[in-house]
């Protein structure tokens, strides 16, 4: 890993970490987490048929979730 | 299939990162109760590429928190694009089917799970696994996840007998989920997976001063992707959604994906619309044209240098205590896209349309 992007890494680590250390939310302040718009995926289920469009045409993948699946698939 | 075995390899992993999704909220919010969805989508291309893919999938959790489910997926393909043309084959049609069910539970603040996954096809077949465990932390501010996942894969040649070789991926991955406001979320992932074995295609071949020779690619791939996800509450029942992803990988690609979503969730009615880029740079050992035979050799617009984007979204109604059922719920979505290729001489763009149609059902 480069110097460049290990200090990318790091800064972003370091967000993370700082905002779950400093910051939060008491129950009656959860109201908005719990729509389903704020869910890391809305709509699984269509979320994993579009990642299986990215992983088989894009040479990068890793990271998402929720797309589910094995072999190919692509064209 | 004939076509991308480097982006099948992809997919493969992909399905890793499935098996290792950690900590994902989609189920985790569902009372106890049993579910069943049905979903078609169809891919077309300026390429000359169609894909449909269906999916049937039926999963339960009971008041204890234990967790089964259950899937079918099914890949028709038709496609004469360059890839294919290049191997002189004329169109092809191919069908990939995949069974898979997983299990687990979920406690007040962990969960475990482990999952399995079987796809087939004319000339590829895999085995996938993998574990995984969720933790929520402070009241659940603070959700953490690790995994661990497998697959091993044969290859062969379709209506040709005495080839055969073997692929084996392997993924590790950590997330963390933070609501840090009560308007905000963020969500952070990093993967890393090792690929071994084949991983070129068993069709294509360059001609090199009038010879063919198979494609050749390295026999290692470590792929790292780090994720970075920011979710605002804008109020109203609506959430602007961005993420970004870095990615690299020992073949020497780089990649950049962006996104934007605004997402709105009033009464039965949920919608999204988005925007994603992405960018990649070329493998090392991947040229345009090769003068001379090397060690490694790529005729694969998946390892080349292109750009692209998709626009689109959904729109999801859903109706409540229909028949047998507490829920039922339908959704559309569509998609655009288009691909600029820099440096793959067979094709300089593609676009086309995404569609696809849901349908789901919750029984409690």
């Amino acid at each position: 890993m480069s110097r460049r992007r290990g200090v990318i890494v790091g800064l972003c680590a370091s967000a993370l970490v700082a905002s779950s250390g400093c910051a939060g939310t008491r129950p009656w302040e959860r109201e908005e987490h719990a729509l389903r718009a704020m869910r890391r995926t809305p709509d699984p289920g269509g979320a994993a048929l579009d990642e299986h469009v990215y992983d088989s045409r894009e040479g990068a993948n890793g990271g998402f979730e929720d797309a589910e699946g094995t072999g190919c698939g692509c064209n | 299939m004939r076509l991308q075995l480097s982006a099948r390899a992809a997919w493969g992993v992909t399905a890793l990162i499935a098996v290792a999704a950690v900590g994902s909220d989609g189920r985790g919010q569902e009372p106890p109760g049993v579910r069943a969805s049905a979903r078609t989508s169809l891919y077309q291309d300026s390429d000359a590429t169609t894909i449909s893919t269906s999916l049937v999938e039926v999963d339960g959790i009971t008041e204890g928190g234990v967790e089964l489910g259950a899937r079918y997926l099914v890949d028709v393909v038709s496609s004469a694009s360059v890839d294919v043309v290049s191997q002189a084959t004329g169109r092809i049609e191919d069908v990939r089917h995949e069974v898979g069910g997983y299990g687990g539970w979920r406690g007040d603040d962990v969960s475990v799970s482990g999952r399995y996954a079987y796809s087939r096809e004319n000339d590829w077949q895999s085995h996938n696994a993998g574990l995984r465990g969720g933790l929520d932390l402070f009241g659940g501010d603070l959700r953490l996840g690790a995994s661990l996942g497998a697959q091993q894969s044969t290859i062969t040649r379709a209506n040709a007998f005495g080839f055969e070789r073997a692929q084996t991926a392997w993924l590790g991955a950590v997330s963390a989920t933070v609501r840090a406001t009560p308007r905000d979320a963020l969500h952070a992932a990093l993967s890393v997976s090792h690929v071994t074995g084949f991983q070129a295609s068993p069709y294509r071949y360059l001609v090199i001063r009038g010879l063919p020779y198979l494609e050749s690619y390295p026999e290692d791939r470590t792929r790292v992707a780090l994720l970075l996800r920011h979710h605002r509450a804008l109020g109203a029942g609506f959430a602007l959604r961005s993420h970004v992803r870095f990615y690299g990988d020992t073949y020497g690609v780089l990649a950049l994906t962006g996104g934007l979503e605004l997402a709105v969730d009033r009464g039965p009615l949920d919608a999204l619309v988005f925007v994603r880029g992405y960018a990649q740079r070329a493998a090392d050992f991947y040229a345009p044209r090769y003068e001379t035979q090397q060690p490694f050799l790529a005729f694969d617009k998946e390892l080349s240098t292109f750009a692209d984007v998709f626009a689109g979204g959904s729109i999801g109604w859903r109706f409540d205590d229909v028949g047998p059922f507490a829920s039922l719920r339908v959704d559309a979505r569509l998609a655009g896209f288009s691909f600029a290729f820099f440096d793959f001489p067979a094709l300089s763009a593609r676009y086309g349309l995404h569609a696809g149609l849901g349908v789901s059902a919750a029984i409690e």
